[in-house]
């Protein structure tokens, strides 16, 4: 990883614009006149995508001969320039671009047959246009800042989408699960970003490097750690990863596009991009995290029974591979990594989705021998499945080889705990492979008996896939001079091809056949017997995801449910209780208050009226009426005043 | 005549106007009371005006004379409605005052 | 003249209210209509000859009203009231649209909702303190009305609680402007302002917590926020829009207009305790609205909790912070006007606003849905929409100096995920609760009362220039006044 050497030339391009706008605006459309399109509202996403995916090829000499692509405009404030966002592209993010476009394309031709005769048809295709619009402005994003606003909206869409069927009760609770599980981690996400801005003042990711110079590394730990947890709830790793077997709930397109392929796979390509921020310290946190997912989710993968949550529980232990090897330092890798796994785990889905489907069974054990009638999706799924594995030449063998490299020249024991791992990948998806294409067929539920081949509308796609499982490492392998590695800025390289780790890995790929030829398809006791207890127990375990989801229930959901509720009675009788408790204070003055006047104030003024009432009684008899007597007494007056006057 | 006597005689007129407003009922006696008062108001301003030489003050006696034609016209006029309204024209009958 | 012309269209259009007959239901709601749709074009007009960069006070009235006490008549607008005159115009227009939900005494009901505009307007645009506080006044009492009579539940209990309660706030604020006045002689708050920083500490100390008393029941702030959700929940609809959508602004605005630049070292002083109430209420509000199961009173405590970035980004005295809580007023505005909106629709066919008997209804209702995700996602701020841009700016703006407090209100956030997205599950995804089988979706009138704020929030989201390059210069001017550089007005 070398970012200094990556942008020679910055070209002002604003068609780079248009690869989200296009997409959004087939949402746009098909959601004011999704209804009115009908049957060809597919065909509206599909034009978009391929649009898109043209004008990412278009740049594709642009940038690799290393320049970078720069589109810019202000945004939260007209004169500041942290605040001036923009889309610019160079390898990493061109990489990224070309996953999600091409096989955003692909996937969204597989559902024109997968979602056939939905009544949310036209529904299902905007939300999938708005899907890629958000993903592909996260990958161009610039800025801190509109990277957080695509990162939302993809949450937004995964959420939008898992819950597409929203009729069934365990859809709505997945989306929500999963669209909250990821918030927590983009707090994380958040906070880095307040602490980055408050400590460096630069949201930029192109000044990356200049602020890693800037800052201590303590600080730099704790920014990239905040970031790395963000990177964490979108690429579910542990202990996040609660949300994505969930998410399988959705529609099998949607699982394959957006939780195998793209949106999941954000957190490494958030993680890539910001590396320059991570101290040893950090990484050493991503690596630890990333192998714990890494083997967490492969014995997890061993035990389960629908093929869905299997390959689900595969993504998050890929996921973690990809971690591995970021934390490793090795960003390239890892983003070689994602674009192999795209291919192969998006063909591994749509291979799952053609097979429900075909059969409307997700279960192992109602599935089996359906090359006879499938042979085009088993042979595509045998493809990925290989792929995986990593065996040699496929496009799985590039990408995990280099992470086994890189681990081997770092740390020697991570390629054994490494190779350990490989051998598990190999053994789940085999076991469901084996146990879905081979075999007998199983009259259970009526399966099989009514299986058929997919329509060519979603096979295509497939096959379109499997040749990115084959070929998409070609890019990265040392016979074609790491075409791949230039354009990532990658600039020691191991030439040619590493026997000793090509011959280890294959002899893992084989133990984890065997593996899933003994134990997961003959169902055969490996372990002596005294063993087998613990074994059992192991397995009960791993089978039912070690718990994580009953633990949180206990120790987060409810303590949570229960402090919302305590908190709003706590509102109701505490606070309210202490408002209404001060009415009544005023109230109860306020009778006091009357009381006195009734008691004290009206009686004195009473008491007076009475006094002068009385006064007045007792002197009417004086007022007789009869004029006559007033007369005497002013002539008695009279005579008596002129007596007293006399002089 | 020595002024004296006439002088006793008015005063006599007076005290006789009084003591018959303070006593009569009947409202016409009352009215005759008062004019007996006006009398002997007048006689005294024609007794001084004969005693000290001044012919005004026999002027005011003839004011007096027309006051009291004036004063029995209303009173009677009061009379007379009292009459109709109270139904009566006893002075201690009539005690709307009383309090 | 503009301003007053502005005043007059509605108080013009309650005395020609007046003087219509009762009868006369549909004269009476047109009148309405265009006082409203007057002062709405009026405040855009404003909008489109104001000056964005000038620091004055534009289009300023001053006449002389009682000058034995030196008080005045002044009306103008800078970058800090234009936002908070358009927010009135519109919402009162849109309220009134949605105003037909109102059957009885529909006469006295219009005259009193132009009357409440005239109020809100008035606040906004006085200059005065005292004029000020007269229109501050003005609101309280077609309010009361307006919950006591046209309201539901326990209406009486609840206006009375809103009209004592705001009250009680508001004489500790008059007390504050009589001592002011006394000190100074003077009810001009740009005069005031600029001798903002002579007065001493302890005077600006104990005023500046008689406006924040004052202010904070309106906003309002922990603890004295229990009144809003009472309010809120019987109140009609229209009420309850304007209740949330403006008058709590009010009292923002009165931190940024009067309590922060006329006592700046007391606003310092009480900074901490600002942000802290702020977190408190994110957090608090967030989590109380969690547990509720009434739609009404959910939207009302997220109210409390949105208000809490007002709060936040004032304490943090920065341009981010400011523009932050000066945008999330605006924004808040609409979007919980946009929500009581939604409840209201919902109420008027269902007659319930328990969220636990819904579901489902997205099948029924798509349209309704379609508004009812839209708000909800803006109110819990996702990104594009206008709510995410003033949470934002008003975390990143406080985050400097209150850094744990913002750090906590992060929570806050996440929370409103949590219960936006229960109010979506619960009235929309799941099986359909067969009750609701029947229910018609949105009429026209209500799809246009909404469409206008969906609008709003989605262009303030995607291009947020709009509103802060009008706040942006006055806020920056008043923040550098309260920091200690001299007055430039």
């Amino acid at each position: 990883m070398d970012h200094a050497a990556a942008p020679a030339v910055t070209l002002t391009l604003p068609q780079l614009g248009w690869i989200p706008a296009l997409p959004l605006l087939a949402f746009t459309l098909l959601l004011f006149f999704g209804r009115r399109l009908g049957r060809f509202s597919p065909w509206v996403a599909v034009a978009a995508l391929a649009g898109a995916l043209g004008i990412t090829l278009s740049l594709a000499g642009t940038v690799f001969h290393g320049h970078r692509v720069a589109v810019s405009w202000a945004w939260l404030s007209a004169d500041a320039p942290v605040w001036s966002i923009g889309l610019s592209v160079d390898g990493l993010s061109w990489l990224m671009l070309f996953v999600v476009t091409s096989i955003g394309t692909m996937i969204a031709l597989y559902s024109m047959g997968y979602m056939h005769g939905d009544p949310r048809l036209s529904r299902f295709f905007a939300y999938l246009s708005l899907f890629c619009a958000s993903m592909l402005l996260l990958v161009l994003a610039d800025h801190f800042l509109l990277l957080y606003v695509g990162w939302e909206l993809v949450g937004l869409c995964s959420y939008l989408l898992i819950s597409f069927w929203f009729e069934k009760p365990e859809a709505a609770a997945a989306g929500r699960k999963a669209f909250i599980t990821t918030r927590i981690g983009d707090t994380g996400l958040l906070l880095g970003i307040l602490l980055l801005f408050w400590t460096a003042h630069e949201l930029h990711f192109s000044q990356l490097d200049a602020v890693r110079a800037h800052l201590s590394p303590g600080l730099l730990t704790l920014i990239s750690v905040l970031i790395f947890l963000g990177a964490a709830g979108k690429s579910a790793q542990i202990p996040l990863h609660v949300w994505l077997p969930d998410a399988m709930e959705g529609p099998t397109p949607v699982s394959a596009l957006i939780h195998a392929a793209t949106m999941v796979a954000a957190g490494v390509y958030l993680v890539a991009r910001t590396l320059p921020l991570f101290t040893p310290e950090s990484l050493q946190i991503v690596l630890t995290i990333g192998l714990l997912t890494h083997l967490f989710a492969g014995t997890v993968a061993l035990t389960q029974t629908d093929i869905k949550r299997i390959l689900a529980y595969s993504t998050l232990s890929q996921l973690g591979l990809m971690m591995v090897a970021l934390g490793l330092g090795a960003a390239p890798l890892a983003m070689f990594h994602l674009g192999t796994h795209a291919f192969f785990k998006a063909l591994l889905f749509l291979g799952a989705g053609s097979v429900i489907h075909a059969a409307h069974a997700q279960e192992l054990g109602q599935l089996g021998g359906l090359r006879k009638t499938m042979p085009w999706t088993a042979a595509l799924f045998f493809i990925a499945a290989v792929s995986m594995s990593g065996l040699f030449p496929l496009s799985g063998f590039w990408s995990k080889d280099a992470i086994l490299l890189a681990a081997r020249h770092d740390h020697p024991w991570l390629l054994w705990v490494l190779l350990g791992g490989a051998a598990m990948t190999t053994a789940y998806i085999f076991r469901v492979y084996l146990r879905c294409f081979e075999g007998t067929a199983k009259d259970h539920h009526g399966a099989t008996p009514h299986a058929h081949e997919s329509p060519m509308i979603m096979v295509l796609p497939m096959a379109m896939l499997g040749l990115g499982a084959i070929g998409a490492g070609l890019a990265g392998s040392p016979w074609l001079h790491h075409p791949l590695f230039r354009l990532l800025g990658e600039t020691h390289v191991h030439e040619g091809v590493d026997v000793p780790i090509l011959a280890w890995s294959t002899v893992a790929a084989a133990l984890g056949l065997g593996l899933a030829w003994v134990v997961g398809v003959q169902q055969r006791y490996l372990l002596p017997p005294a063993l087998r207890p613990l074994g059992s127990q192991l397995y009960r375990l791993a089978a039912n995801k070690y718990y994580v989801d009953e633990l949180y229930d206990r120790f987060l959901i409810r303590p949570f449910l229960d402090l919302a509720r305590g908190l709003a009675g706590f509102d109701q009788r505490v606070i309210d209780g202490a408002v209404n408790g001060a009415g009544r204070v005023g109230w109860g003055l306020g009778e006091l208050k009357a009381w006195f006047d009734q008691a004290v104030v009206d009686q004195l003024v009473n008491g007076l009226a009475r006094t002068v009432r009385g006064a007045g009684a007792t002197l009417r008899w004086i007022q007789t009426g009869i004029v006559q007597q007033y007369l005497f007494v002013v002539v008695m007056a009279v005579v008596v005043l002129s007596a007293l006057l006399r002089r | 005549m020595p002024v004296q006597s006439l002088l006793l005689l008015s005063h006599a007129l007076f005290c006789l106007g009084i003591y018959g407003i303070l006593t009569r009922r009947h409202a016409i006696g009352l009215l005759l009371s008062i004019e007996l008062i006006l009398n002997a108001a007048a006689l005294n301003f024609v007794l001084f005006s004969r005693a000290f030489g001044h012919v005004q003050a026999q002027a005011f006696a003839l004011f007096i004379i027309a006051l009291a034609a004036c004063e029995a016209v209303v009173g009677l006029a009061i009379i007379i409605r009292l009459s109709r309204t109270a139904k009566t024209v006893f002075a201690d009958h009539v005690d709307l005052l009383k309090g | 003249m503009a301003l007053t012309a502005l005043l007059a269209c509605p108080l013009v259009g309650m005395l020609l209210i007046l003087a219509l007959p009762k009868t006369a239901v549909k004269a009476i709601r047109s009148v309405a209509l265009l006082a409203t749709g007057a002062a709405l074009l009026g405040s855009l007009q404003l909008l489109a000859f104001f000056q964005p960069g000038r620091t004055q006070v534009q289009f300023q009235e001053k006449l002389s009203w009682i000058p034995q006490l030196n008080i005045f008549y002044t009306v103008g607008v800078d970058g800090i009231s234009l936002p908070m005159v358009l927010l009135t115009a519109l919402l009162s227009f849109l309220a009134c649209i949605a105003s037909t939900s109102i059957t009885e005494r529909q006469k006295e009901y219009y005259a009193l909702y132009l009357l409440l505009e005239v109020g809100m307007l008035g606040t906004f645009l006085a200059l005065d303190l005292f004029l000020f506080y007269v229109f501050w006044e003005v609101v309280l009492v077609p309010m009361y009305l307006m919950i006591g009579i046209w309201g539901g539940g326990r209406r009486e209990y609840s206006a009375f609680k809103f009209f004592v309660y705001t009250l009680a706030g508001s004489l500790a604020m008059l007390l504050a402007i009589l001592a002011l006045y006394l000190r100074t002689r003077s009810f001009d708050m740009v005069h005031l302002a600029a001798m903002g920083h002579t007065l001493d500490l302890g005077f600006q100390q104990l005023l500046f917590v008689a406006f924040f008393l004052g202010f904070a029941i309106k906003v309002p702030v922990f603890p004295f926020h229990t009144w809003l959700p009472d309010a809120h929940v019987d109140a009609p609809t229209p009420g309850s829009v304007l209740l949330a959508g403006v008058l709590l602004k009010m009292g923002g605005y009165g931190f940024f207009r009067i309590a922060y630049p006329i006592f700046p070292e007391g606003a310092q002083w009480f900074g901490g305790t600002m942000a802290l109430l702020g977190m408190i209420n994110i957090v608090y509000g967030a989590f109380v609205a969690m547990a509720q199961t009434d739609f009404k009173r959910l939207v009302a405590y997220s109210s409390v909790s949105h208000m809490g970035f007002v709060l936040l980004g004032l304490a943090g005295l920065t341009a981010e912070g400011w523009n932050g809580a000066m945008f999330q007023m605006f924004s808040h505005g609409v979007i919980t006007g946009a929500m009581f909106l939604l409840v209201g629709v919902l109420y008027d066919r269902a007659h319930t606003r328990n969220l636990e008997e819904f579901g489902g209804l997205g099948v029924r209702v798509p349209v309704y849905a379609a508004f009812l995700i839209f708000f909800s996602l803006a109110s819990l701020g996702l990104p594009g929409l206008s709510g995410f841009v003033a949470e934002f700016l008003a975390l990143i703006g406080a985050y400097g100096r209150w850094t744990w407090q913002t750090t906590v209100s992060v929570l806050g956030v996440v929370v409103a995920a949590a219960y936006m997205l229960k109010v979506i599950r619960q009235v929309l995804l799941g099986p359909l609760n067969t009750r609701w089988a029947a229910l018609p979706d949105m009429t026209g009138r209500e799809v246009i009362s909404l469409a206008p704020l969906l609008l709003v929030v989605l262009a303030l989201g995607v291009y947020p220039l709009l509103l802060l390059q009008i706040q942006d210069t006055a806020l920056q001017q008043v923040i550098a006044h309260v920091l200690g550089q001299p007055w430039q007005r």
